[in-house]
């Protein structure tokens, strides 16, 4: 069940409905039942994974609780991290290394004992690794004495199947929504407001501005071999545009959701475009997943206490995981490692360069003259330049499931990308590319990319919802109005195109 | 408080579904697919040219060569002038929606409409929320197959999930889900479209043959999936094999006393004597390899007056249609198979149109 279906649209009141009317009381069971609903509608089978990771963690948890002994305490969390970093594995990595142990030991010449990769059907469950993450740091900070073990089962698995956060994020942490989870909800009118106007406002961005930025970016990937210099460049900001429309127009959908129920769940996503350095980007970008590798991994290594190369291998190695938790494939993989170097040349130039020159009168002329809007041009195009290679996998499973006669590797549409990235006197295919599906699409388009960021700029980092409803009531009702209008009549509701069945 | 909440949701869903409405009774009808815009707005131009016109789906656009039926039948002294305005994909319901906005387009000279009995009303769930899909239905094709879908022989499940999907079809059309950018397109751009489609003589002919070596379609995997579906026909033998002897024994086990569908066989009386009514002929044509049971179509097709039947699908009769060398895909002919049909359909419209031609003043 998708937040943007039909079934969702209906599951979404009863829900509302049924965890209000029963006793506050059963309130978290209500949430728990809902959630194994939710999960279960994508596979009944996926049910299985949610139960085994709740019951796991949910004695882990007590296990660690029970006893002062850190030898013990560590075999617990152990344990709890075996087996979700197992089912983790199991559903979506295996293939991906037994590929590359296949492709490995074939440069060798060497054969490979494993006869058929017969895991290579498995459908992976989704959002197995916001589940996995979200149970994990609960242990974790049991662990780590953080947070207090939970003592019902109940409230555990209303917390591992909290359905707003469960597929898509954001990853949330035990201390934040356990305690919410403890207490009774009793409907707000407010709570409903602002949660339904922040569900619109992610709707909005997902199916009006993302799903019709797929067409751009799909048909610029597609062309891999012919695009060069500045289509290249505006179709990974199209796709960058994409991807943070999708996701955090689901974040706002969870958050919303979430709110209407009377629970606070961590903002995701804060402005990414106005971020003025790679930095800074983390902060606002995947709030809860970079907070989550900076807390469990990043620390772990040391931090920025270590000595510099410790330093600079942290954070590449913190981002190369990043990436490996975004997909099992290289090209995600090297995308954020290469976001990872990108940061640490910035801290190496901060910690080495910056700090000596700082005081020189030419470092505050530069800091002078080159204003915020400078800094943000330059991240976003540093991020595009390594994002470029995130959506290339992607693209080479699209073009290999057309064309399975001719396949392409990952690396046959990385290096024209990349070769023609810098041809500046260039734009190749630009204007057929753009004007594909016509100039009034692409006139919708930018019109609206316009208001996305108008509404950014003027919101600031002030909730949406929150300055919407303060306006005065006839302001109210002309934005419900025009923003329902705009999902309803510019939406895009079915990302597939036609298909001719009697083929 | 909920009837607070309830009473602003309905507020709020008024004010959408009025605007929706204001917008459909504002804006020109557009039918969310350019292929077919690009075929009824050549129709429009030139519609006094026609005095005959091809209505169905992929089977009669892929299919009908107007030229060669028009040829055979003037040679033989028969004023025929036709066009085909079949559409890839449409099934029977949306063939009588193509009737009726067909027949709203002025055009004196029109004498005769081809109906096509090759589909039932389901479709292709993957097709839901299209534009394509959705902008074609409105009350009138929501009732229509709404009185066919549950007298069909499917288990009630199928039936009540297809009747599930017309009406949701229906109610995003009424509210124009997702529309606006396309009808925009159509209003500001239609002379934009690819008239491509219009096939090589512009009569609407286009068969996947020709389409294969040019690339315009409106989705370009589109045509990855054309020669996709060729080379699977060409190398699948077996399933090429079942579905005609499938078909040969539809043939062999029909007899006079199987029971027709009535819903289908009214929708088509009802085509039939809306057009008689206009002074136009209408003719039912059973076309081969259709992908609906012909068990079903042909108690349908016989129910049909007969001075108004064309059959070119019985493999016993016509086995080249079912051979490897005429056919593109499984279930469609390729151009040397076109051509035969619409041989065939000329020979056996000629003895239907003579009389008339004949004994008129």
């Amino acid at each position: 069940m998708l937040f943007n279906s039909l079934h969702f649209f209906l599951f979404f009141p009863v829900f509302c409905y049924l965890y209000f009317a029963v006793p506050r009381r059963f309130q978290h069971m209500v949430l728990a039942a809902g959630g194994y609903y939710f999960y279960g509608s994508f596979s009944p089978y996926f049910t299985i994974i949610l139960l085994t990771i709740t019951c796991n963690d949910f004695i882990a948890g007590k296990m660690m609780d029970a006893t002062d002994k850190i030898s013990q305490k560590k075999r617990w969390l152990f344990l709890s991290m075996a087996v979700n970093l197992g089912i983790l594995f199991t559903f979506k990595y295996i293939d991906f290394v037994d590929n590359n142990i296949r492709d490995l030991l074939g440069l060798l010449h060497i054969g490979w004992f494993v006869p058929e990769p017969w895991f290579n059907t498995w459908v992976v469950p989704v959002g197995v690794s916001f589940l996995t993450f979200q149970s994990l740091s609960y242990t974790i900070d049991v662990y780590k004495g953080v947070t207090k073990a939970e003592q019902r089962f109940s409230y555990f698995a209303a917390f591992t199947a909290f359905w707003p956060v469960m597929v898509n994020g954001p990853i949330e942490r035990a201390r934040n929504l356990l305690p919410q989870l403890h207490k009774e909800h009793s409907f707000d009118y407010s709570n409903l407001q602002q949660g339904l106007f922040r569900m619109g406002w992610g709707l909005f961005k997902k199916v009006v501005i993302a799903d019709r930025l797929a067409f751009y970016v799909n048909d610029m990937y597609a062309h891999y071999n012919e695009v060069s210099g500045w289509t290249t460049w505006l179709g990974a900001f199209f796709f960058l545009l994409q991807v943070y429309c999708d996701f955090s127009g689901y974040s706002d959908l969870a958050l919303g959701g979430a709110k209407v129920l009377g629970i606070d769940v961590m903002e995701n996503f804060r402005r990414p475009f106005f971020s003025k350095n790679l930095a800074d980007f983390w902060t606002r970008w995947h709030i809860s997943l970079s907070t989550w590798l900076t807390d469990y991994v990043f620390f772990y290594l040391g931090a920025y206490k270590a000595k510099s190369a410790k330093v600079v291998f942290n954070v590449i190695f913190v981002l190369a995981i990043c990436g490996l938790w975004h997909g099992a494939n290289w090209p995600m993989v090297i995308s954020f490692t290469m976001v990872g170097c990108a940061m640490a040349i910035r801290y190496l130039w901060q910690n080495n360069v910056v700090r000596a020159i700082r005081p020189s009168n030419t470092y505050k002329l530069f800091d002078k003259y080159f204003p915020d809007w400078a800094h943000s041009v330059v991240t976003i195009l540093i991020f595009l330049f390594c994002f470029l290679l995130f959506r290339v996998y992607s693209a080479q499973m699209a073009l290999n499931a057309a064309h399975p006669e001719n396949p392409v590797s990952w690396t046959a549409i990385a290096t024209p990308l990349y070769g023609n990235l810098f041809k500046l006197h260039t734009a190749n295919y630009l204007t057929e590319w753009l004007l594909h599906k016509g100039t009034i699409q692409l006139g919708i388009l930018v019109f609206f990319i316009v208001v996305l960021f108008v509404v950014e700029a003027l919101t600031g980092d002030r909730k949406i919802e929150q300055v919407v409803l303060a306006k005065n009531r006839n302001f109210r009702w002309s934005i419900y109005i025009v923003l329902l209008a705009c999902i309803v009549w510019f939406g895009v509701f079915n990302n597939t195109t036609f298909v001719y069945f009697q083929y | 408080m909920i009837k607070q909440i309830l009473y602003k949701a309905g507020i709020l869903a008024g004010i959408i579904l009025i605007l929706s409405l204001v917008m459909k009774f504002t804006l020109p009808f557009y039918w969310g697919d350019s292929t077919q815009t690009v075929k009824f707005e050549h129709y429009k131009k030139n519609s006094e040219q026609y005095n005959a016109v091809y209505m169905g789906g992929s089977l009669e656009y892929r299919h009908i060569d107007p030229s060669i039926i028009d040829s055979t039948l003037q040679k033989n002294g028969i004023d025929f002038r036709s066009y085909n305005i079949a559409v890839d994909g449409h099934t029977f319901v949306e063939q009588m929606t193509d009737l009726d906005e067909m027949l709203k387009i002025r055009n004196p000279n029109l004498k005769y409409v081809f109906i096509s009995i090759s589909s039932e009303p389901y479709f292709f769930p993957a097709n839901l929320h299209t534009s394509k899909w959705v902008c074609w239905h409105n009350a009138t094709s929501t009732y229509r197959a709404l009185s066919i879908i549950p007298t069909l022989e499917d288990d009630l499940k199928t039936r009540l999930k297809f009747c599930y999907f017309y009406v949701m079809s229906w109610v995003e059309n009424i509210l124009k889900i997702g529309f606006m950018p396309e009808v925009m397109q159509f209003i500001f751009q239609k002379d934009t479209y690819e008239t491509g489609y219009l096939g090589n003589k512009k009569d609407g002919f286009y068969p996947y043959d020709y389409e294969e070596h040019r690339m315009f379609m409106e989705y370009q995997w589109e045509d990855t999936l054309i020669r996709q579906s060729k080379r699977e026909y060409e190398s699948n033998a077996v399933k090429r094999d079942s579905l005609t002897s499938e078909v040969r024994k539809s043939f062999e086990q029909y007899t006079d006393k199987d029971k027709a569908n009535a819903a289908m066989v009214k929708l088509c009386m009802e085509a039939y004597n809306k057009c008689k009514k206009m002074g136009i002929r209408v003719f039912f044509v059973l076309p081969p390899r259709a992908r609906t049971n012909y068990s079903l179509l042909l108690p349908v097709f016989h129910a049909m007056p007969d001075d108004a039947k064309i059959e070119v699908a019985d493999p016993r009769k016509y086995p080249k249609y079912y051979a490897v060398d005429y056919g593109y895909n499984f279930h469609h002919l390729n151009y040397r198979g076109a051509k035969l049909q619409s041989h065939e359909m000329a020979r056996q419209l000629l003895p239907l149109l003579q009389p008339a031609e004949t004994s008129a003043p």
